[in-house]
This record gives C-alpha cells, sequence and structure tokens, in this order.
C-alpha cells in the first residue's frame, strides 16, 4: 500500500494521537475538581502545558519541511505527525477551556487554534484528494505538455490565419490576449478565463473593439461569420480548420483552467493556516502571560 | 477619444512574415496598457505589469501618461511614477517597450507607435509553468497577525499595567485595548463595583491573589472557629481564595464543593483530638443523627427565680434524656383533637397555625406566649360568672393581690347591703357605708378575706387555672402564699443553632410531614423535631440527583459570627507579619 502522511508507519502518530486524546478525555471526565473545570485546576494547568507544547512542535513543522537536509526524522513522519497531533491539540485545548469562553483574549486564542486546525483538516482534505483529482483531470499529461500542445496549436492556427490580413490580425490578438498565468490567486482559484479579443474594424476607419474571449468563444463567433461570409472553398476551409483549433484549444484551455483551479484549492487552506499560526502563537504567549500576570 | 495604434513588432511565436506595422483604432476614454488580456494595448515584453499605465487627455485636451500599478515608466528617459503631460514626439518606455507619440492632426485623436521587442519564450513558458503554484505572499500576513495581535492584546494593555498614567484613559474609552480583555470570566455580582480595576485584587504582577486585598472590604468577616482559641492555628495555611473562585464560569463566588468541608470534618480528630464534633463526609450517607440543643435548668440560689437556664445537646440515641424540661404542662394531642377543644366560642378544631406563626421572614416561628397564643382559651379568671375576676399571668404576688383586693371588695359589699360574711347582722342605714370599722371588725374582715383569698389561690394553683399548665411545687412547711412555688417557663427557639433551616423554603409541605409526633404528643417535654431520616426522605448528598442535592453549606455556614473577625484571629498576623 501507497505509504502517505494519512497512513505513516501504520498509523503510528494517529495511534498516538488518538491515545493521548483518549487518556486526556479520561483525566477530564474523572476529575472532579472542586470548582467548575477551568484551565486553573491542575489538570487545566497539565492539559494547557500538554496544548502549549504541541502548539510549538506544530508551528516547528514549519521549519523543519522547509530544511531540506535535516535529519531530524522524515519529512512526511513530520507531517504524519503534525496532522494528527495537531487535531489532538485542538481537542486538548478544548477541554484545557473547560469550555469557558467569552470575550476576552483567551477566547480569541482559542478561536484562532480553531481556525489554524480547521484550515489543516481542510488542507489534509486537499492533500488526499486533489492530486489525484488533477492527474485525472489533465489525462496523466503533465503542464508542461499542456501548454506545448496549446502552442502547437496557435502555431497551427497562426499558419493557417494567412488567407487574409483580418484573420491573422485576429489570431494573432487572440493568441496574444489567451489567459495563460493570470497572476490573480483568485482568478486561478475562481478558474474564470479572462481572455479577450481585439476585434478590429471591418474598414481602418472604424474603430476596433475588445471583447471576452471566454472559451474562445468571441473568436468562434468571429471566425463562423466570416466562415459564412466567405465565398471561395478554399478560404471556407482553412476557416474551417481554424475553427476546429479554436475548439481544441478552448478544450485544452479548460483543462489548464480546471487544473490551475484545484492547484490553487490545494494551496489555498495554507494562506488561511500559516499566518493564522503565527497570530495563534502571538495569542498563546499573551495568553499565558496575563494569566499569569494578573494570578 | 480615438487611439491609433501602430504596432512594429511581432508578438512571440509570430511567423517573422507577420512583422509589418499594422494600424489599429479605438474609441476609449482612457487607453489602458499592459500584459492582462483585457488592457487595450496588451504588451507582454518584459518588464510590464498587468494593468501597468493609462494614457488619457484632461479636459483641456492635453494628454497625459499615468503609471496605475505603482511600477515606473520613462519618459523619455526620465523616471516617473505619477502622471505627466506627453506631446508630440515623446518616448514612453514601459518595461522594454516603447511607444511614441505621434503629432495628429485632431486633438481628439492620438497616434502611438509601438515598438515591442520580442518577447522571450522560454521565459515565458517557465512562468507558465509556475502559474499554478503561485499565490499572495503569506510573510507579511503572518507577521502583520502576530504583531498586531500581541500589539493589541498584550502589549498596549500592558503598557497601562506599567504606566498607570494612561491605565485609566486605556479602560475608559470605549475600543481602546485594556487589561479588561485578559479577564477570564465575569465577576461575581457581588464584586462588580470593582469593576475594571483590577488591581484592587491583583496588587502583585505574576503573585496569586492575597487575603490582603479581601479584607479592604472584609474586615469583619467572621472565623470559622473561636479566635481565641488555638484552633486558629489549623486556618494559618488557608487563604481566601482556597474557597472563593473569581472570574469562573458560571460566576459562583462560594465555592460548594463538599471537600472544603470534608477535608477536616471528615477525620476531624487527626487535627483536632479533643474534638466533640462528629466527622461526617456527606448529607446523604454519612452524617450524624441531629443533636437538638435544648434549654435546660439547673438550681441558682443567687438566683431570683432560683434556676438558671442554659444550652444543652441532647442525643436522639438516648432517649430517657432525650427531652425538654420547659416545666410547662402541655399536650399537643389534645389541642390538636380532630372533635375540637372548648373555647369561649363553643367548640373549636386547632390547627398548627392557630399558635405556631412564622415571623416576617418566614424562617422561622414567633414565639410562643401565653397572652397571645393561651388566653383565648385560658382564661385566668378565679370566678366563672365574674368577667372581672381575672389574675395576672406570671406574677403569684400579684395574684394574691388582686384575690385579696377582690374578697376585701367582697366583703365591703357584703356587710354593707345584707350583712357579713360572718354573720353579725345589723340594721342598714342610709350612709352607714361610710362608717368606720371597728378593730375588732377589722381583723375579723381580713382573717376572712385571707382565708378566702388563700382557698381561691389554692384552687388555681393546685386544681385549676395555673395548675393546667404549669407544674406547681408546694412547700409543706410553709404558709400563706410562699407554700407554693410555680416552675418558671423557658421555651426552647433555637433548636439547632449550628443549622441553618428555613421554614419558608419547606412551605409547600405540611406541618405534620416533618412534626410528625406533634399530633400524638401528649407531653411537653416530647421533642418533636424531625430526624435525619426525615430530611434524608427529600435531600441526598451533595452529589445527588434523585432527591435535593444538598452540600454542607446549605445548612452549616463556614463564617460563624460568634467566632469572632477572622482580620482580627492570630493566624492572620501571623501570616501578615511573614509576608
Amino acid at each position: 500500500m501507497h505509504q502517505s502522511f494519512v497512513n505513516y508507519r501504520n498509523y503510528r502518530y494517529g495511534t498516538v494521537a488518538v491515545l493521548a486524546t483518549l487518556a486526556t478525555i479520561a483525566a477530564y471526565m474523572l476529575d472532579k475538581p472542586r470548582v467548575p473545570a477551568n484551565g486553573g485546576t491542575w489538570l487545566g494547568y497539565t492539559l494547557g502545558t500538554i496544548a502549549g507544547v504541541l502548539v510549538i512542535f506544530l508551528s516547528l513543522f514549519g521549519i523543519r519541511k522547509r530544511a531540506f537536509h535535516s535529519r531530524m526524522g522524515t519529512a512526511i513522519g513530520w507531517l504524519s505527525a503534525h496532522v494528527y497531533l495537531g487535531i489532538a491539540a485542538l481537542i486538548i485545548a478544548t477541554l484545557h477551556s473547560g469550555m469557558h469562553f467569552g470575550a476576552n483574549v483567551h477566547t480569541v486564542a482559542y478561536v484562532l487554534m480553531c481556525v489554524v486546525t480547521l484550515s489543516g483538516c481542510w488542507g489534509v482534505y486537499a492533500y488526499v484528494r486533489y492530486p489525484g483529482l488533477m492527474t485525472r483531470q489533465r489525462g496523466n499529461l503533465r503542464r508542461k505538455e499542456l501548454l506545448q500542445q496549446i502552442e502547437e496549436l496557435d502555431q497551427r492556427s497562426l499558419g493557417l490565419a494567412r488567407i487574409t490580413r483580418r484573420v491573422e490580425a485576429l489570431i494573432v490578438d487572440s493568441i496574444r490576449r489567451t489567459d495563460l498565468d493570470d497572476p490573480s490567486f483568485w482568478s486561478q482559484l475562481r478558474g474564470r478565463d479572462r481572455s479577450y479579443l481585439m476585434i478590429a474594424a471591418e474598414s481602418a476607419s472604424q474603430a476596433a473593439h475588445l471583447v471576452p474571449n471566454f472559451d474562445n468563444h468571441a473568436l468562434i463567433e468571429q471566425l463562423a461569420e466570416m466562415r459564412l461570409a466567405a465565398i471561395d472553398e478554399m478560404t471556407r476551409a482553412t476557416l474551417q480548420s481554424l475553427l476546429e483549433c479554436a475548439g481544441a484549444k478552448a478544450a485544452l484551455l479548460q483543462r489548464l483552467r480546471r487544473e490551475t483551479t484545484l492547484a490553487a484549492r490545494l494551496r489555498i487552506w495554507l494562506f488561511i493556516h500559516v499566518p493564522v499560526c503565527c497570530a495563534l502563537l502571538a495569542a498563546l504567549c499573551t495568553h499565558v502571560v496575563t494569566v499569569f500576570l494578573y494570578w | 477619444m480615438r487611439f491609433c495604434l501602430l504596432r512594429r513588432a511581432s508578438v512571440g511565436g509570430a511567423p517573422k512574415g507577420a512583422s509589418e506595422a499594422r494600424g489599429l483604432l479605438i474609441h476609449a476614454r482612457k487607453l489602458t496598457i499592459g500584459r492582462a488580456p483585457n488592457q487595450h494595448l496588451q504588451l507582454t515584453c518584459p518588464g510590464v505589469e498587468h494593468r501597468h499605465a493609462v494614457v488619457m487627455t484632461n479636459s483641456l485636451g492635453g494628454l497625459r501618461v499615468a503609471p496605475v500599478s505603482g511600477r515606473a515608466i520613462l519618459v523619455n528617459g526620465r523616471r516617473e511614477i505619477r502622471a505627466r503631460r506627453v506631446s508630440a514626439g515623446d518616448v514612453i518606455e514601459i518595461g522594454a517597450a516603447k511607444l511614441t507619440v505621434h503629432p495628429s492632426r485632431s486633438r481628439r485623436a492620438v497616434i502611438l507607435e509601438v515598438q515591442e521587442p520580442e518577447s522571450d519564450e522560454e521565459a515565458v513558458d517557465e512562468r507558465q509553468g509556475e502559474a499554478a503554484s503561485s499565490g499572495p505572499r503569506m510573510s507579511p500576513w503572518s507577521w502583520a497577525l502576530s504583531l498586531g495581535f500581541a500589539l493589541l492584546f498584550l502589549l498596549l494593555p500592558l503598557s497601562g499595567v506599567v504606566m498607570p498614567g494612561i491605565q485609566e484613559p486605556l479602560r475608559e474609552t470605549p475600543l481602546l485595548p485594556s487589561d479588561g480583555l485578559w479577564s477570564p470570566g465575569p465577576l461575581h455580582t457581588a464584586h462588580q463595583s470593582i469593576g475594571t480595576k483590577c488591581e484592587a485584587c491583583h496588587a502583585r504582577p505574576f503573585e496569586p491573589v492575597r487575603d490582603q486585598e479581601c479584607f479592604v472590604c472584609h474586615a469583619v468577616v467572621a472565623h470559622h472557629v473561636d479566635i481565641h482559641s488555638n484552633d486558629v492555628a489549623l486556618f494559618r495555611d488557608e487563604q481566601c481564595t482556597d474557597c472563593h473562585r473569581e472570574h469562573k464560569q458560571p460566576a459562583t463566588l462560594v465555592q460548594r464543593d463538599p471537600r472544603v468541608c470534608t477535608d477536616c470534618h471528615a477525620d476531624l480528630k487527626r487535627r483536632k483530638p479533643n474534638t466533640s464534633v462528629e466527622d461526617v463526609t456527606d448529607f446523604g450517607s454519612d452524617h450524624p443523627e441531629f443533636r437538638v440543643t435544648v434549654l435546660a435548668s439547673r438550681p441558682a440560689p443567687d438566683n431570683d427565680e432560683g434556676l438558671s437556664w442554659r444550652s444543652v445537646r441532647l442525643d436522639r440515641n438516648d432517649p430517657e434524656h432525650f427531652i425538654e424540661h420547659s416545666h410547662l404542662k402541655f399536650s399537643h394531642a389534645q389541642h390538636l383533637d380532630p372533635k375540637g377543644v372548648k373555647s369561649p366560642t363553643g367548640e373549636r378544631v386547632l390547627s398548627c397555625q392557630d399558635c405556631h406563626k412564622p415571623n416576617a421572614s418566614g424562617r422561622d416561628m414567633q414565639p410562643i406566649r401565653m397572652e397571645t397564643h393561651c388566653s383565648g382559651c385560658h382564661s385566668l379568671r378565679f370566678d366563672e360568672h365574674d368577667p372581672t375576676s381575672g389574675v395576672p399571668h406570671g406574677d403569684l404576688p400579684g395574684m394574691y393581690k388582686t384575690l385579696r383586693e377582690h374578697f376585701s371588695r367582697a366583703y365591703l359589699i357584703q356587710t354593707s347591703t345584707v350583712g357579713s360574711y360572718t354573720g353579725d347582722r345589723r340594721l342598714r342605714r342610709p350612709g352607714g357605708e361610710q362608717r368606720a370599722l371597728s378593730e375588732s371588725e377589722q381583723r375579723r374582715a381580713r382573717d376572712w378575706v385571707d382565708s378566702q383569698s388563700l382557698k381561691i389561690a389554692r384552687e388555681l394553683l393546685e386544681k385549676r387555672v395555673c395548675a393546667d399548665c404549669h407544674e406547681v411545687t408546694r412547700m409543706p412547711d410553709r404558709t400563706g402564699l410562699e407554700q407554693w412555688q410555680v416552675q418558671p417557663v423557658q421555651l426552647t427557639s433555637s433548636w439547632m443553632p449550628r443549622a441553618r433551616f428555613d421554614h419558608a423554603a419547606h412551605i409547600s409541605e405540611t406541618c405534620v410531614s416533618c412534626h410528625a409526633g406533634a399530633p400524638k404528643s401528649k407531653r411537653a417535654t416530647d421533642i418533636l423535631l424531625p430526624d435525619i431520616a426525615r430530611c434524608r426522605e427529600c435531600h441526598g448528598g451533595a452529589s445527588s440527583s434523585a432527591k435535593v442535592a444538598s452540600d454542607c453549606l446549605m445548612c452549616h455556614p463556614f463564617h460563624v459570627p460568634s467566632r469572632g473577625p477572622w482580620l482580627r484571629s492570630e493566624g492572620i498576623a501571623v501570616k501578615a507579619d511573614v509576608r
């Protein structure tokens, strides 16, 4: 069986996390503090210390995963521990709180911890699900191969487009204005095709206009119109070939975009997970300092 | 506005033949320039932002170029980051592309010649290959969030703690972060007047709340033991906060966990070997039978009454001594007879409430008074047919005086109307009442009055009226009124002074559901208080779920007012010195 961070070493860290969680839940249930359970009883302090140490350990994963030459365990082992112990840490922190929440810095720290953990869970889901989807989606082609195919279609279209100046201008512009590398992460995430097409006027004195070219629709429309208007068989056949190229490119672009979207989804949670985790570390320090400052 | 674009170079990948100049006319208010597909002039060469610049005309028809991405453009070789006026002949450089402004005949038309070097295909491909892995940068957000959090929730409130001058403005200004944000839970309503003054209790940083801060307000709070006894030493290590925890949810100021008490009281002899207090761990399962405190008398020759009263605790397990000796004769059974008892208005059925009335708070019963509760039926008349023949209550000489007055008057009336009771008949004449009695008559009259008074007094004290309720002893060696002694009566009012009981809280119960023996009790010595088994029918231990969960504090206060203020106990003095 393929070893992933989920079943690393036969669920070693999963087992550790489950046992630790069960042990703390049992301690919580068995403990009968004199005041309602809270972070200030001996069990509360113990659970708080465990959760705090876990949070710091989990944060260290950010450093370990960048240290490619580190010999301190394997990266996949660290990730496995990170995932399972992260979930356990939230449960332990919840028990530490004694379910007491309010409008204060301690609850903010807890909420941040929930956000970090939930975004992490989303990340686990993404890492389990999206890589497979992406491979299936692009039909075992690599991204570069997809781009190569698009490039070949473009070259073929340019070669065919030399029939008239207008067709050539149209094809050249459609290639230039094809949205391949939208840098906006949100557009990548939404997977919108932000291609445009500058449609030149029939005569030079009239103004050209810019139209959205979603899935090559505008181009196909223009080419189809030209094909209808074409008189000789040769032009019509060429335009027909161009239409086929445009259609094939649209299909490739869709696959590329879908993959881009999946790749973005694979990372989006990280943009919540990491900054909020940094805020959580600040919150944790604040929590510990203030609790003992006003003991 | 019309923009005419003249292109001089081909796009990457286009065949070389397609590089000749192409004109394009665009109608737009502003000409947008950049890498993005939706820009009017799309430039794909290096150094061009997605939305890099716009070309526009102002209201006077002047032509201006403005960078919009924050990245500079060059106008005639000069770096510009703001909008700049351009005119014919000027060269605008955007990244690697060059735009030359050509003279135009119309003020409403702009001619721009565009020169764009061929883009580096490899670079573009590489960038496109990486496109999917790009995204917003995380480190600025991470720093901003963590530093922002620390500033907002730690450093700003902390500055108030370090610099008291800015503490008040921070606390009082809405939306400004103060140390109130650190409060882990609400204060109990009793402490809400402290408000946001954290330092009122948290006087020293990184140190638990001390008793001194509590005593600022609670100087008179009572101790658990007599502050003059050695038992105070047992409490030397106790802190107020051991039991009174604040900022918890729900906001309970008093810790009601039985362990607060049973830590000591489960085995009190370990701490105090000579204690008379019995051990207890739980009301429901391990609580001693109630001991009842009653008033008991003992002879005290120097006292007016000849008796002194003191409280004694009686053990229910010793039935022989489990009696109250109030010196009263009273039968609850007789008074609660369902057929009724004789009263001035005929037969009357009495209920408990006719005599036992709750006080204003409803917690306890008003004391029983002869005048209030008994005299309605128990008249003190010695002559049933004479409503003026009542004797005073609780005053033996007064009673005798009343009797003597009565018979003196009777003697005078009789002698002046039908002759004396003694048989000395005389004629009556008008004004005869005014005649003074002779010495012998006076003696005779006195003897008669004394004998009559004593006769009635004996009847009252030995047979009816007084004897109905009071224990009267007769000393044969004495004569006159002194031969009788009515035993003084003291009714116990506080039967269980070490516990609190609230009759009002038990109003849904009937009297006899607890005082079950009352309807059958024939003697005043019977103690009619319920035993612990009766209480346990409804009250369980502190953790009981089937019955009323009853912790120690439900009945027993920890701070007992009679023991003296805690602050003045020696233990605290020692603690204060140590600090």
